[in-house]
């Protein structure tokens, strides 16, 4: 979807300088100038009027983390006919979009990003990106840590989000701070979806194993990446959002006044089998929602919004030590076992014979190469070793050589060494295969007589028929037997052939439905509507109670978290400005998105003492607004 | 919605069930009349002419009401009582394939067969590997081969909304089972349906080299009734037939019944 959005605004840029000099050029645009610490926008960088431009270089992005979500050709040629003359236009460019995730607050520089075109350097402009600290507050505090901190590859890793919620005032001390709210604390956690996670970083079980035991079915605990559910037996559009609720642990802490009080400390734990050395980032994580931050004067819980961030924290997955390598060493990391299988064991010098090496266990058997028999001096110097193929058959990598025996005589094939690192013990092991034993004799030719065939026998069953002498035995009379038995075989093969190919509409239906559950951004979408309703409602209650404030604050959440969950972007900190700008991507009708604007702007100054009519009407319009709005979201994505 | 659509693939194996398992409605009425009828003129019958008159209104049975087991035993044994052993071996034969287990049957067509010298054929490879083809009948096959679908279809439905490993076993074992009953009836609707056979219905039957009487004899005798072979090929009024020695020769089709 990023990447479509791209084009209609790149060719617009390109269209807005046809007339220019078709210079190259770089363009750059930022989706969002200003965001929450833990956000992420995204850059765009547009290498306009180059046919074959290498991507372009990011130098001096050190307070981001850079991730690239890909790039897209712009080429395009016109052509047109105006009595009879041909013109053309032809244009050339390329998009490349990233994903910036500031690593510090405050208004960040963007450098201007750098390309090489025809041996000339251009750049393009620096842009700024405000990004906002969270709110001084000690309600919750969160923190990320990964144990170990630095890893072989193949050695479990566990990355644990600790959140610390303070405990709830006076006679509510005893009460779960999450379970008390109607709408949970909203987390983003971006290491929840398998999808996202960095090549090499392998979670032991996947996101939907790891958090349904957590899930609260009475809603108490945390939002997740506004993952729905759905019952075990629904199979469409029957979803709702979910809370996750770890197990909570009481610890004493110091608030900011610094007096020691309860905190209550959840813990996400997930853990991880890095395949690839590298340096992996975990986080940041956000915490976005209302929770209780005292008691007002009739005893009653006061409500507080709150942003909280985790700062990110980097794991080296770290190569495997060069001190005490050995030479056989080939490159596998876990634990394993050797065998070695030699076919035909008796041959004669020349001979092709067929060396397997199997190499079984858990660890990087992917990235294990074959040993070097031409530097094994036994084998060298009795075999004539070719290339091994590899291959893999679940926990086994297969070393498959051919090798030709040189001299006669030979006994037994060698044992082979093989290394590998042992991350449990942490030091190199190595193992040995059995000798095999063998037999090569001298080489010899093939007698004519060894290749002539035995003649065929001709036995046959003959078995002797056993005559009746005394005539025919009766009819038979018995009505029941009497029916129609003809076969009609092509019905037959109907009803076989329906019977698979039902069975097959079932696999691609579940299939399709299962790939979908898998899908957070599908999940998003497909539950953004009840979501929105839902908020519509919990506004509508708000109101009867002239709760205005906190009603106009749940419209303002219907509205810009349907936008989010359609656009697939963190709510968070969405401004009315930046919805009417993904609105407008979407291709919505203006005046669809206006009437979206104006609510954005009267629920923003509701929260500044807007009149009570001019909030009286706020609901009325948004509940108009939202079906049209959904509609038109839902018809424009399917368009794209 | 899942739960639904899981009952309803359940049901549709188990809908087709009675039908594959064998509940069949019971013989019509004018059927059993038919039949009754026909055995009666077989036990009225005196004469050959008779005996062929029961075998005829067998035959009407055959043509309006399709084929059956004890149809086809019935009219071989009036074509034996009337002097007509190839015909009575061709009915046998038909009856074979739908009471492959039947006794009497298998001793009336040795007896029909007796007087034919018997060339032994060789099974094909076939018949060993699915050594049960000649136990089982032939609607039986497809009975047994839709039985082994829908269970498989319901061990498929299971592994695919349940997942247990044992489900995915048996259902691949279903597979395995289903696929074997699916070849044995294929096999049988192959050499039943496609292959011709047919039996010298007459003695002394000239097979020729050609498909006219104008041809050189193809053998130095000729044909005895009872005489099987398959036919090869059509022209006309005349067959190319196969004799179980493999030898080949035309013959006129007025001289054999073909089924």
């Amino acid at each position: 979807m990023v990447i479509r959005t791209i084009v209609p605004v790149a060719m617009a840029l390109l269209g807005a300088t046809q007339l220019a000099a078709a210079e190259p050029e770089v363009i750059v645009e930022l989706s969002r100038r200003r965001i929450y610490e833990g956000e992420s926008a995204q850059y765009r960088v547009i290498l306009n009027h180059v046919e074959n431009p290498s991507p372009p270089q990011l130098p001096g992005f050190d307070d981001f983390d850079v991730t690239s979500l890909g790039e897209q050709s712009l080429n395009s040629r016109r052509v047109t006919i105006i009595n009879g003359r041909r013109s053309e236009i032809v244009r050339y460019g390329r998009a490349y979009t990233y994903r910036l995730t500031p690593l510090q607050s405050g208004l960040l520089q963007i450098p201007a990003p750098v390309a090489h075109v025809d041996g000339k350097r251009i750049e393009g402009r620096e842009l700024a990106l405000e990004v906002v600290a969270p709110q001084d507050q000690d309600v919750v505090e969160m923190h990320i840590t990964a144990d170990p901190p630095s890893v072989y590859p193949m050695q479990p890793l566990t990355v644990t989000l600790s959140i610390a919620i303070k405990g709830l005032p006076d006679r509510f001390a005893d009460r779960d701070p999450t379970t008390i709210q109607t709408t949970s604390p909203a987390l983003q956690i971006p290491w929840v979806d398998d999808k996202q996670l960095p090549e090499g970083m392998q979670p032991t079980r996947d996101w939907r194993h790891w958090l349904s035991p957590l899930e609260n079915r009475r809603g108490a605990g945390f939002g997740i990446n506004n993952l729905g559910s759905e019952s075990v037996f629904s199979l469409f559009d029957e979803r709702r959002s979910s809370a996750f609720h770890p197990k909570p642990q009481i610890v004493h802490r110091e608030d900011k006044d610094g007096r020691s009080v309860a905190y209550w400390q959840y813990e996400f734990k997930r853990h991880f089998t890095p395949k690839k050395i590298g340096r992996y980032r975990f986080g940041p994580v956000t915490l976005k929602g209302m929770l209780a931050a005292g008691t007002d004067a009739a005893g009653n819980l006061r409500g507080e919004d709150v942003y909280a961030v985790a700062p990110a924290i980097v794991v080296t997955v770290k190569d495997v030590p060069e001190a005490g390598r050995p030479d056989s060493y080939i490159g596998a990391v876990g634990q394993f076992s050797v065998g070695a299988e030699l076919k035909p064991t008796n041959a004669s010098v020349g001979d092709p014979m067929t060396l397997t090496l199997s190499l079984t266990g858990q660890g990087t058997l992917d990235y294990a190469y074959p040993p070097d028999l031409e530097r094994n001096a036994p084998i060298a110097e009795q075999f004539k070793v070719y290339d091994a193929t590899e291959e893999t058959e679940g926990p086994t990598r297969k070393f498959t050589y051919s090798i030709r025996p040189l001299q006669q005589g030979i006994q037994q094939f060698p044992a082979i060494p093989v290394s590998y690192f042992d991350v449990h013990h942490q030091k190199y092991v190595t193992l040995h295969t059995k000798p095999i034993p063998i037999e090569v004799t001298e080489a010899d030719r093939l007698s004519g007589g060894q290749i002539v065939g035995t003649p065929r026998g001709s036995a046959h069953n003959a078995d002797d028929l056993q005559l009746r002498q005394e005539g025919i035995f009766a009819n038979v009379t018995d009505l029941s037997a009497v029916r129609d038995q003809s076969v009609r075989p092509v019905d037959w093969l109907a009803a076989f052939g329906g019977a698979i190919a039902l069975y097959l509409a079932v696999v691609a239906m579940v299939w399709q439905v299962r790939r979908r559950a898998g899908d957070l951004a599908a999940h998003r979408r497909q539950a953004a509507a009840s979501r929105a309703r839902q908020r519509l409602r919990d506004a509508a209650a708000e109101m009867k109670t002239r709760r205005f404030r906190e009603g106009a604050d749940h419209v303002r959440a219907a509205l810009v978290g349907l936008v989010a969950d359609m656009a697939d972007l963190p709510e968070a900190g969405l401004t009315p400005r930046d919805v009417e700008t993904h609105l407008s991507t979407f291709g919505l009708e203006n005046g669809l998105v206006d009437r979206v604007r104006s609510l954005l702007q009267t629920c923003d100054a509701a929260r500044y003492g807007a009149s009570d009519a001019a909030v009286g009407n706020l609901l009325r319009d948004a509940q108009e607004v939202l079906p049209p709005l959904t509609k038109q979201l839902k018809a424009k994505r399917r368009s794209r | 919605m899942r739960r639904i659509l899981f009952i309803l693939l359940l049901a549709v194996p188990a809908a087709a069930l009675p039908s594959i398992v064998g509940c069949r409605p019971a013989a019509e009425l004018e059927l059993s009349q038919k039949f009754q009828a026909a055995q009666k003129a077989f036990d009225q019958a005196r004469s050959p002419d008779d005996f062929l008159k029961a075998a005829a209104l067998y035959q009407e049975i055959r043509d309006r009401r399709g084929l059956c087991g004890a149809v086809l035993y019935n009219q071989g044994n009036a074509f034996m009582r009337a002097g007509s052993p190839g015909r009575a071996i061709a009915a046998y034969r038909q009856a074979k394939r739908y009471r492959p287990n039947d006794r009497f049957l298998e001793a009336n067509l040795d007896y029909a067969l007796a007087a034919q010298p018997q060339t032994p054929q060789r099974r094909p490879l076939i018949e060993h590997l699915l050594f049960w083809q000649n136990w089982i009948s032939y609607p039986g096959k497809f009975h047994l081969a839709a039985a082994a679908t829908a269970a498989t279809f319901l061990l498929g439905v299971l592994a695919l909304f349940i997942r247990r490993r044992l489900f995915a076993r048996l259902a691949i074992a279903g597979v395995v089972v289903t696929l074997l009953l699916a070849c044995s009836a294929a096999y049988d609707w192959y050499r039943f349906d496609y292959v011709v056979h047919g039996v010298v219905a007459h003695n002394d039957v000239v097979a020729r080299k050609g498909y006219a009487t104008s041809y050189e004899p193809a053998f130095t005798e000729p044909l005895a009734e009872g005489t099987e072979f398959r036919v090869l090929q059509r022209r006309g009024d005349w067959l190319l037939i196969r004799l179980p020695g493999n030898q080949q020769g035309w013959i006129d089709d007025d001289a054999a019944v073909v089924y």
